[in-house]
């Protein structure tokens, strides 16, 4: 009897001890990034169903080259090691750019979570003749410029829209970081941007109540339909709802399928990723919709975050593959003649269609 | 957390204040370390923080963290010549001679003394100027950024030495330097890498500091086995702590100079660290005729101090107001601050008057105690030029390397290690052949800032080669104004018949 009593003990000791580990959450940013900071709301709420079952998370940030550094660290150093998470970013520049990615694929991962974001438009009320927009984020805001292209220029070809675009805005270039380019709209010198839900409420606050500034639209959130409205701000109209409504006719071409494209790649661009035969895939996810289920943690990531949705497990990895199988070489082709007429050295990564 | 937030308010603000200035202070100690590391390896123990009740006590420790750093940040600079930040290095330039010349404890009491005053100073003008910083920030706008960060380029022709050819090769030197990695119109490309992934992100500030004036320091020091150093009593330390505190009465101008230069640097979120106190030791070389620096000015300490803290301040406004931060060290407050429920930019934080409170005592409580306290400790801290380096510079220089491969996580650690040794290797000859090196690091950390404010300019205004507005000069007084003053300091600057500043 003692015996058997024993063998439970060190079995139930054993057990535990193997089940308790800490992760290594690799966040391809520096602390205060956009994506570092989302990363830090998510684990405060996660961590805590992470514990009941016995494990911990460890943010690490890993900021060279604009986060591809911790892309190919996932890729290679951390290739056999189930304890280390990857948060997804630049999934676009990783089909726009063709070197350094030392066998970095993230289709070749297995997502656990994700939330689809949105990004608002703002623009002055009192626009000039020829308003200056920023583009200045290179990657980031290309797309965010393109859709007010289209805004104004209707639907067109891809080549009489490259037209059109040059005559519609001035595009300046060189804001350091977003810091800059708020300043920048605030004091005038740019009269279209674009920023996230949480900023509307805060830095622009002053600006809209005054009627200097309006959300002009939401880029939408990617769906099984298109992109549909943003949830986080009901009264700015998603891009398709306001083009239509502008233009009495839907978006349709080549450009817009490009620019469509890009904002479902960066609309769940912010999911956490492991390698294959994980085992522990299922603390993992499990630890994650126990989170969705708690209310009061719910509650406080909306706030912080937006009332934006979240996907996870075998839903999330159908909605990435759609989306990545989606892209055929006409539309990269597509991207890339448009990323290169705002001034980006883009060129197709080779291995995407491998 | 739980201990503390059982006692009462009072002593649980005397803990944080002692924790955030002892922290904050101890890591200014450290070469090369600064506010943005400090603030950096709070991420380690935010989470303590959150519960209710303890987040305010963040806002009390952090913030008593940044201003006692800068503070303690002079320390290296002057008594080893390694500077604690990049923007420490000024105060370093006549700081470490005058140590060498048996006044460390003038120095320093001079150098934390400014610091002190102007943080207290600035930090209630700007807690006043909350409510208008809106009008402000409307007033200042890309082309003003540019107009002030050209004057602070221009100021570089003022620190350059007697040599002014060996001088124009550090600037272009320090320029060239700054070229590398990604472009400034950011757009995603990247320049003169020679195909090494690792210069995609340009050359950390850090290591350049370190490499050019860290270790070459330190080697030198080796080399020497011991200081040339004039030993004096603890009657005479006394007295050199007073002195220190008169010479800034007696250059208050200078002092509040550098004061405002720091301040409206700090405002400007475009411009990095280390702006302000070079662009005010420049200003105080320039309003300084027929004097020489580099060998121990105390002007040009009290010249750089001043813009030290008040730049804090300045770089607070908008980060708390708008959600902008001044710069690095703001930008990682402000993520920890939002990481523990605070809607930092909005009027939910303006309007909590308990984040408000916690905010200006913890800044000028934790500014005003660890200037006390420092001064009180300087002459006892300053005997370490007494002891035989032999004893220390080796740790000093371990230190200094870990400080530098710890900031990237080791992740690029012999990159950095081959950068760092490449650095130092330049400092040295620089040192040796009397190329300016701190010219070097200005136009390094200026180029940037330049190169990008012209890129905007043209975009803004001239556009497409076309003449977009003829307005832009009386439109933007300031940026004309500027541009006319940069012209005629680089003109100043390189007609002066002898240099004025005697470093390299």
């Amino acid at each position: 009897m003692n015996k058997t009593i024993l063998a439970v003990m060190i079995t139930a000791f054993l057990t535990t001890t193997a089940a308790a580990e800490q992760f290594t959450y690799i966040v391809p940013s520096s602390p205060d990034g956009g994506i570092a900071k989302h990363a830090q709301q998510v684990t405060k709420e996660w961590s805590k169903f992470l514990a009941k079952k016995g494990h911990s998370l460890n943010l690490r940030y890993m900021k060279q080259q604009k986060g591809k550094k911790a892309a190919t660290e996932f890729a290679t150093t951390y290739k056999d090691n189930p304890l280390v998470i990857l948060q997804s970013k630049g999934i676009i520049m990783f089909m726009t750019s063709n070197k350094g990615w030392k066998g970095y694929d993230p289709r070749n991962y297995v997502p656990i979570f994700g939330q689809k974001t949105g990004v608002f438009m703002l623009a002055k009320s009192d626009l000039p003749k020829k308003p200056a927009i920023n583009i200045g984020g290179g990657a980031e805001t290309i797309v965010d410029a393109m859709g007010a292209v289209m805004m104004e220029c209707g639907n067109m070809s891809v080549s009489k829209m490259l037209d059109c675009q040059k005559d519609t805005y001035r595009y300046i270039k060189g804001w350091q970081g977003s810091g800059s380019r708020r300043k920048g709209y605030l004091a005038g010198d740019i009269q279209i941007t674009r920023d996230a839900f949480k900023n509307i409420g805060s830095t622009y606050k002053d600006e809209i109540k005054s009627g200097k500034s309006v959300v002009w639209f939401s880029h939408g959130i990617a769906s099984a339909n298109g992109l549909v409205d943003d949830p986080s701000i009901n009264s700015a109209p998603s891009f398709p709802t306001l083009f239509t409504v502008n233009w009495k006719e839907a978006p349709k071409g080549a450009y817009y399928n490009a620019y469509k494209k890009m904002i479902e790649l960066r609309s769940t661009s912010k999911y956490i990723m492991v390698h294959q035969k994980n085992p522990y895939y299922e603390d993992l996810l499990g630890s994650f919709n126990e989170m969705i289920n708690d209310k009061e943690s719910m509650k406080k990531l909306n706030k912080k975050l937006g009332a934006y949705p979240w996907a996870s497990g075998v839903e999330l990895k159908k909605t990435l593959d759609d989306i990545y199988s989606s892209v055929d070489k006409k539309l990269l082709k597509d991207i890339q003649t448009i990323r290169q007429s705002f001034g980006e050295k883009t060129k197709i990564n080779r291995n995407f269609f491998k | 957390m739980e201990l503390i937030l059982q006692q009462s308010v009072w002593i649980q603000w005397a803990i944080m204040l002692t924790l955030g200035c002892v922290y904050g202070g101890l890591i200014g100690l450290i070469p090369s370390a600064g506010p943005g590391k400090a603030v950096i390896l709070l991420y380690s123990i935010v989470a303590i923080f959150d519960t209710a009740g303890a987040e305010y006590l963040f806002i009390l420790f952090s913030i008593a963290t940044v201003v006692s750093c800068s503070v303690g940040d002079s320390f290296a600079g002057v008594l080893i010549g390694i500077p604690g930040a990049s923007g420490a290095a000024a105060t370093m330039v006549d700081g470490f001679p005058l140590a060498k010349q048996g006044k460390a404890s003038y120095a320093l009491s001079a150098a934390i003394f400014c610091s002190t005053v102007n943080g207290l100073l600035f930090g209630i003008l700007g807690f006043m100027l909350f409510p208008f910083y809106r009008e402000i920030g409307s007033v200042i706008g890309t082309a003003e950024i540019v107009g002030l960060v050209c004057c602070s380029f221009a100021l570089i022709s003022v620190v350059t030495t007697k040599h002014t050819f060996r001088s124009l090769i550090a600037i272009s030197l320090g320029c060239a330097i700054a070229t590398i990695g990604w472009a400034p119109d950011g757009m995603g490309d990247y320049r003169n890498t020679f195909d090494w992934e690792y210069l995609e992100d340009g050359v950390s500030i850090l290591i350049i500091g370190v490499g050019l004036f860290a270790l070459p320091e330190l080697i030198q020091t080796l080399k020497d086995k011991e200081f040339d150093i004039l030993y004096i009593d603890n009657k005479t330390h006394n007295k050199q702590t007073w002195q220190g505190i008169t010479a800034v009465w007696k250059h208050k101008w200078l002092a509040l100079m550098g004061g405002v230069i720091g301040w409206i640097t700090g405002l400007m979120p475009a411009t990095g660290g280390g702006i302000g106190d070079w662009a005010a030791y420049s200003a105080t070389v320039g309003l300084s005729k027929g004097e020489k620096f580099g060998n121990g000015n105390i002007k040009g300490i009290i010249g750089s101090e001043g813009a030290n803290n008040s730049g804090k301040i300045g770089a607070l406004l908008p980060t708390v107001m708008f959600g902008i931060p001044g710069g690095k060290v703001f930008a990682y407050l402000m993520s920890l601050w939002i990481y523990l429920g605070f809607d930092v930019g909005t009027d939910t934080v303006l309007q909590d008057t308990k984040f408000m409170d916690h905010l200006f005592w913890g800044y000028m409580l934790g500014t005003a105690i660890t200037g006390f306290v420092m001064i009180m400790t300087a002459r006892h801290l300053s005997k370490i030029v007494y002891i035989n380096p032999m004893y220390w510079a080796l740790p000093m220089m371990l230190l200094t390397i870990y400080t530098v491969l710890a900031s990237s996580g080791f992740i690029t650690l012999w990159e950095d290690t081959a950068l760092l040794i490449l650095l130092s290797f330049f400092g040295v000859m620089m040192k040796k052949y009397k190329f300016s090196r701190p010219a070097l690091l200005m136009a390094f950390i200026l180029f940037p800032s330049i190169e990008k404010g012209i890129i905007q300019l043209k975009d803004l205004y001239f556009y497409n080669g076309l003449y977009i507005t003829n307005d832009i000069w009386w439109e933007h007084p300031i940026l004309t104004i500027c541009l006319i003053i940069s012209i005629l300091l680089i003109f100043y600057g390189f007609t002066q018949k002898n240099g004025r500043i005697d470093y390299a």
